[in-house]
């Protein structure tokens, strides 16, 4: 089984972060105005202090993010990008800005939930103010080549997590689900060329070592939902004695997947891919998240879904109809678990995934 | 028709009856105290509209409450709005009912219950078939969603207009473009030409109900109040969807002459006014003695509600297309919170009120989201402020008891 333990290279000149939350968030613009994009996604997270500010019955993950911000504990944290993704990341930008005091930016970019022309067109427009934005923070211009040269980091680790996902769907490869989770989580949090020299060599350990692995054993289960702060799910599931084998979560592939295309103009190019990437369930294309999800199915031999969503998350909640009838009319066995993403429901949620996967 | 109006209105009965349910919400209205003609020609208004769609004498579309009703009005085209029935359906006792249908097909309870209602009524096909689906993203996830699922369910196009929290030219711009589509999408589907002196003459009759809905707005910072909030709570489908229609200009020029008697007469409803609230957001649609106790026992008067707020300014009807996309736009709780709080704070201050009650609507993201926001803004001017947890839709988990001591306790506070 791979091992992998992903560790920043302190030889390389360290960038101050600029924190995000949703992965409608085009990273190679904080890249090009020289910070590290960060995602805000603690291991264990909390939303202890945030609960003075934010109900409780609204997302667990934006009120973590707000509690992260209010423990200012981050000291290279220098701002932080919310996409308007759901009406949580609104409440989030709201809050930040009322009540977390240690950052000094903080921007709110307009996100479109139709993917056509127009919103196309509106949401360059966005991507370019946020660039403006930077601008005038770091007191300098974001030139082109410099957003073509983080086109090129950023490409590059999705290709090499394509080409990860590519060998998690071979049984012969044995990589955990777990493992997956871990090296996207990564991605999201580690500077970026370390993460890519990183994954670069492992993946050549995994080609190497698969000779020797013993085959992933149990049924196939691919994750649909919105996000996961920490691996538990997972190895519930893998404990269970199934495999994760793909999923459609922004903790997952909806992350890396679709490069963006050079063309003439890089906010032009970076904005396409980001709206146009394999929807979230904020999307108004819903039926391509269905068929995305169907193709998934068919490629990695999947027996099972859970369809996992972070509590009070209405965009996945509301879709879960569809996916049910859906995957029912094909036969294909469905779960859904809503996790209040502290954990504070795991026993809950382990029952209901042995009793799944038993059935499978 | 005295025997039938006792009878309790069942589900099928709104699916054959609508003239029952006429019948039934008339003599509902009848009970009210005081009530304004305005406010029986509102019922009036959507029982017609309602009936028309029924019957298929014009085509209608399902929509979200903050719709580009201009645009529709324009078109010949009626609106229904899964919002406001669910609002009704809670009114004849039947929204657990089509919540439980949504449940039963896996609808989180956790989920809005208007929408959640509404998702009810469209898995049920409670509404007549719609030409085409719309929602507006403004404010609310769940509405983009559950009119996904009806254009699914109807089988009729779906048009979702993006409304960005921006409000320069170039967000109006963004909006005005999107709904020139849906405009010229909706002829396709439905036959009607685009005639621009038509949408022209909607935004015209859209100003021409601002107007009569300022002057009204106007006449209630009177004291003592000449209208109750709990009646003025009752104008959602109004407000959300009337504007661009005549008979919006006929009831709010109705509403501002009944209340300039009133103002003149110095009457107010409650006979006796103790305090004088601001409300916010929504209130309880089902059937509560809530305002009973407020209103009649406590003589605590709403002086005004935040949902009758008119938050655009005066549109230009030689360009339709931008001046409703301007109205979509301005909606006071789309901007930015700091720009809302104002704006609350501005109502307070103008409508003298010595209060404000915020009634939580439970699975309102947006408005829960702001909450702690709101209240500050409040209590740092000094303006008492309580938020009371409750459901518009389902009364579940209402507790009279529970929620008077808590307007008691604020009201001892007012003095």
């Amino acid at each position: 089984m791979v091992e992998i333990d992903f560790t920043p290279d302190d030889s390389l000149p360290q960038r101050p972060k600029m924190g995000w939350v949703c992965t409608y968030t085009p990273e190679e613009v904080l890249y090009a105005a020289g910070f590290h994009p960060f995602r805000i996604l603690e291991e264990n997270p909390s939303t202890k202090l945030a609960d003075a500010y934010l109900h409780h019955n609204l997302c667990p993950y934006a009120r973590s993010c707000l509690d992260f911000g209010l423990k200012a504990q981050d000291q290279d944290l220098k701002g932080i990008v919310i996409a308007h993704s759901c009406n949580a990341m609104r409440s989030l930008y709201e809050s930040w800005t009322h009540y977390v005091t240690s950052t000094s930016f903080v921007h709110f970019l307009n996100v479109p939930k139709d993917s056509g022309p127009l919103a196309l067109e509106y949401f360059t427009r966005e991507v370019q103010m946020l660039r403006s934005t930077l601008e005038t923070f770091i007191g300098r211009k974001i030139e082109d080549t410099s957003l073509w040269e983080a086109v090129d980091i950023f490409n590059e680790s999705r290709s090499l997590m394509e080409e990860l996902n590519g060998l998690r769907k071979k049984p012969q490869f044995s990589i955990k689900g777990t493992v997956v989770y871990k090296i996207i989580r990564a991605r999201q949090r580690m500077p970026s060329k370390s993460f890519n020299t990183q994954l670069r060599s492992l993946l050549e350990k995994i080609k190497g070592q698969n000779e020797n692995a013993a085959q992933m054993q149990g049924p196939r289960i691919m994750i649909v939902g919105s996000l996961i702060a920490r691996p538990q799910i997972i190895e519930v599931i893998e404990e269970a004695g199934a495999s994760v084998v793909c999923d459609d979560m922004c903790s997952g592939s909806r992350d890396f997947e679709g490069l963006i295309e050079k063309g003439d103009d890089p906010i032009e190019s970076i904005s396409k891919r980001y709206l146009l990437k394999p929807p979230c369930a904020r999307m108004k294309n819903t039926h391509q998240r269905l068929e995305r999800a169907k193709k998934l199915l068919e490629d990695c031999q999947v027996d099972g879904i859970i369809y996992q969503t972070v509590k009070f998350c209405d965009n996945h909640l509301y879709d879960y109809p569809l996916y049910q009838d859906f995957f029912q009319e094909k036969g294909i066995p469905i779960l859904q678990i809503e996790e209040d993403f502290i954990g504070g429901n795991i026993g809950q949620v382990r029952t209901r995934i042995e009793a799944f996967v038993e059935m499978l | 028709m005295k025997q039938r109006s006792q009878k309790k209105i069942t589900k099928d009965m709104l699916k054959k009856d609508s003239f029952f349910i006429k019948a039934k919400l008339d003599n509902t209205l009848r009970r009210g105290i005081s009530r304004l003609k305005s406010s029986q020609k509102m019922a009036d208004m959507v029982l017609d509209f309602g009936q028309k769609a029924l019957q298929g004498h014009k085509p209608n579309i399902l929509t979200t409450i903050w719709a580009p009703s201009e645009i529709l009005y324009g078109l010949d085209i009626i609106p229904i709005c899964v919002e406001t029935t669910a609002a009704s359906l809670a009114g004849f006792g039947l929204s657990d009912e089509f919540l439980s249908i949504a449940e039963k097909n896996f609808h989180s309870p956790e989920t809005c219950s208007f929408l959640r209602c509404g998702a009810g009524a469209v898995l049920d096909k409670l509404f007549p078939q719609p030409a085409a689906v719309i929602a507006t993203t403004h404010l609310c996830d769940a509405g983009a969603k559950v009119n996904s699922t009806a254009s699914r369910v109807y089988g009729c196009p779906y048009f979702l207009i993006d409304i960005p929290q921006e409000r320069g030219d170039e967000g109006v711009a963004y909006v005005a473009k999107q709904l020139e589509e849906m405009a010229a999408g909706l002829c396709d589907i439905t036959g009607r030409k685009l005639e621009k002196d038509r949408l022209s003459e909607a935004v015209e009759l859209s100003n021409q109900a601002r107007k009569f809905a300022l002057r009204a707005n106007e006449l209630r910072k009177a004291v003592p109040s000449p209208m109750r909030g709990s009646e003025a709570l009752g104008y959602l489908y109004l407000v959300g969807l009337g504007f661009g229609s005549k008979n919006a200009v006929d009831i709010y020029r109705t509403m501002a002459r009944e209340l300039e008697k009133r103002v003149e007469k110095k009457f107010t409803p409650l006979g006796h006014e103790k305090y004088r609230l601001l409300w916010l957001h929504v209130r309880p649609y089902f059937r509560s003695g809530l305002f009973h106790y407020l209103e009649r026992e406590q003589k605590a008067s709403i002086a005004f509600e935040e949902l009758n707020h008119i938050d655009w300014p005066e549109l230009d009807p030689d360009h339709p297309f931008r001046s409703v996309a301007q109205r979509l736009v301005s909606n006071a709780a789309n901007g930015p919170v700091d720009m809302y709080a104002d704006m609350l704070l501005d109502l307070a201050q103008k409508y003298r009120v010595e209060g404000v009650i915020h009634y939580a609507h439970w699975g309102c993201r947006w408005n829960y989201g702001r909450l702690r926001i709101i209240k500050d803004a409040f209590q740092k001017k000094g303006i008492p402020f309580v938020s009371l947890d409750c459901d518009s839709v389902s009364g579940q988990n209402y507790v009279e008891g529970q929620l008077n001591s808590r307007i008691d306790t604020f009201l001892d506070m007012l003095g």
